[in-house]
């Protein structure tokens, strides 16, 4: 197959066996495998989600408080390849309707990643099909326009979820500039070693965030790292040491929680989810404004954090910026944000090499601190 | 009419592939096309290209294959991903027939076809049992012992034939002598490890994807095919690790189902 760039009509076409295509209706078979969920989807025309299935370990990973990477790697051969099955089933097609395969190329676990790749890679030469590689935390900052009557862009966006905590500025769906990052813990991760040391489960986000409705979100003053520096990066490691050392008692790093009483670990993990969450939003608001676009976006699976979705709306309302909260469905790694991004790649035309790596580090911040 | 055989060996760093055409029935190969991958390029990169390469040299492309091998380790956890990857999704697309083989036991059969051969000295010729070592990290081997007899069925279940890991200076107290050993390259050579065992050529200890081809084949001709489920890698890690992994994924199952 030949693909050709088309300037009449400002999108890419097709050469296929069958004749000319339109890439504004293919039909894309995605795959997702960056971490800990196996997610395979087919969106149509990049906005109609035809299937969208997530296979999630959460179960196999619970024990140890965290994503095993090994353990990951391994459940993603065992699932690629019914779930990608499923989701052509439950999208009524079959391989031969596929225009396009997508997939998560990184950044995330290279042995998560790899499992994907060569899956999708494999699909491509069978079916002679363009391989379009999306960078996983790209497709999170736009997956809002899944659920958006027009592309919201320019915004700022924020994504922030276990493996990542970055903010972008989304100029179109592929001029896409990464501001800041974590420079350690991502959010979500953070939250996860918080809620091991209070034993509280995993993945911590949810239980966190329950556990903290009940308590005094002003009880303990956590540290708020870089919250007035002047760059957009993120620091998570110092919150998580001084919520240790809150617990432990100041340089231990074990210990149990069996002296402190239910209120007090609502407490801790209030004012622990207040810290985080005061530095996301006013980090974010100030990169809006600083860049001067009224739109704020949120993908990633933190943004499920009730604290953030408020947080977040009351700001956002208060400096005028309009918020678009990604839906549940699409905050969490899922294949259909990856199709999306997959098909922008298709139309500018941008077709991956089947000797495409996956690349498991990111990228770093444009202006780093 | 022949038919196509693919068989991919990733074991090792000493990736290879083989393309080869078969009739149906037969245990023969007959075109082939072999490639080695440069170790200095990842495997997640050059396989496909490579597959796709050596399958137009035969005038083939991938949706033609009939019969997909590869070797299930143990080796790189990397390379043996992306191999069961490879042939699942090879499976899944064209509805070929995958076929896995131990990479101890094409070892093996090689370096019974090497005392067959004229380069092996005439009195190693009688030895009926080989011990297949590669290193497994932390003062250990991966280690599993063939006889001729057991080979030359061709029908041998992966799954069961496992390598064990055993500590490098207690191995040989676990098989039973006379024996050969074929060792990979890596493993110190120290006498105490090897002493009163003849040592064959550490280059029969470098899987390859032709010998791959031609177990596979013999496989596919008795039947012996996996199962979409069945297509994992052998990892060969100590039994208490994956006691930990298979209970760990039985609760998450029963959990899910409940």
């Amino acid at each position: 197959m030949v693909y050709l760039s088309s300037p009449q009509r400002n999108r890419s076409v097709a050469i296929g066996k069958s004749g000319w295509y339109d890439s504004s209706m293919a039909r894309i078979l995605a795959i997702e495998t960056s971490c800990d969920e196996t997610s395979a989807a087919v969106v149509a025309d990049g906005r109609d989600v035809r299937s969208n299935l997530v296979s999630s370990q959460v179960d196999l990973h619970a024990r140890y408080g965290g994503v095993v990477p090994e353990i990951a790697a391994r459940a993603h051969v065992e699932r690629i390849g019914p779930l990608v099955e499923e989701a052509l089933g439950a999208a009524g097609c079959s391989y031969s309707d596929i225009d396009a395969v997508a997939v998560t190329i990184g950044p995330g676990l290279v042995g998560s990643l790899v499992v994907g790749v060569m899956a999708a890679k494999t699909i491509a030469l069978v079916h002679d099909r363009p391989l379009l590689a999306v960078d996983h935390i790209e497709a999170h900052a736009t997956s809002a326009a899944l659920v958006t009557d027009a592309p919201p862009w320019p915004a700022v966006a924020l994504v922030v979820s276990g493996g990542h905590t970055s903010l972008y500025h989304v100029r179109d769906f592929l001029d896409v500039e990464l501001l800041g990052q974590t420079v350690d813990d991502a959010a979500g991760e953070a939250f996860d070693k918080v809620a091991a040391l209070l034993e509280l489960g995993f993945p911590g986000g949810p239980v966190v965030d329950r556990i903290a409705s009940g308590g005094d979100a002003r009880a303990i003053r956590f540290p708020r790292t870089w919250i007035d520096e002047p760059h957009d990066n993120f620091s998570f490691s110092g919150l998580k040491t001084a919520v240790l050392y809150h617990v432990f008692g100041t340089g231990r790093k074990y210990g149990s929680v069996a002296h402190l009483s239910p209120r007090e670990i609502a407490d801790i993990a209030a004012s622990f989810q207040a810290a985080l969450v005061e530095t996301l939003v006013k980090k974010t608001i100030r990169a809006a404004q600083r860049i001067g676009v009224s739109t704020v976006v949120v993908g990633g699976g933190v943004a499920a954090n009730s604290a953030l979705r408020r947080e977040l709306g009351v700001a956002c309302e208060r400096a005028s910026i309009r918020l678009i909260l990604t839906p549940m469905k699409y905050c969490t790694d899922n294949a259909a944000m990856i199709a999306v991004q997959g098909e922008q790649l298709l139309r500018a035309g941008r077709i991956a090499g089947l000797d495409v790596e996956p690349r498991g580090g990111l990228r770093r911040p444009a202006k780093s601190v | 009419m022949s038919e196509l055989l693919l068989a991919i060996e990733t074991s090792t760093r000493a990736v290879s592939l083989c393309a080869a055409r078969f009739e149906r029935g037969a245990t023969q190969l007959l075109t082939q096309v072999s490639r080695e991958l440069p170790a200095a390029i990842p495997l997640t990169s050059r396989l496909i290209p490579e597959i796709q390469d050596a399958l137009a040299v035969l005038g083939h492309k991938a949706a033609d294959v009939r019969v997909a091998a590869f070797s299930r380790g143990p080796g790189s956890f990397t390379g043996l991903r992306a191999a069961a990857a490879v042939m699942r999704m090879l499976q899944s697309t064209t509805g070929c027939e995958v076929v896995g083989v131990a990479t101890f036991e094409s070892i093996a059969d090689a370096a019974f076809e090497w005392l067959e051969s004229d380069a092996a000295p005439p009195n190693a010729r009688s030895i009926e049992r080989v011990v297949v070592l590669a290193p497994a990290k932390a003062g250990f081997v991966f280690a599993a012992a063939y006889s001729r007899a057991d080979l030359s069925r061709a029908d041998r279940c992966d799954s069961d034939d496992a390598p064990r890991i055993l500590a490098i200076d207690s191995w040989r107290g676990e098989f039973e002598a006379p024996f050969a050993v074929v060792a990979d390259a890596r493993i110190p050579q120290n006498p105490d490890h090897t002493s009163g065992s003849r040592m064959l050529p550490a280059i029969l200890a470098i899987p390859t994807a032709e010998r791959i081809a031609r177990l596979a084949l013999r496989r596919y001709a008795r039947g012996a095919t996996m199962r979409p489920e069945e297509i994992v890698p052998l990892y060969g890690r100590k039994p208490e690790c994956e006691e930990v992994y298979g209970a760990r994924r039985a609760e998450a199952r029963s959990r899910r189902d409940e």
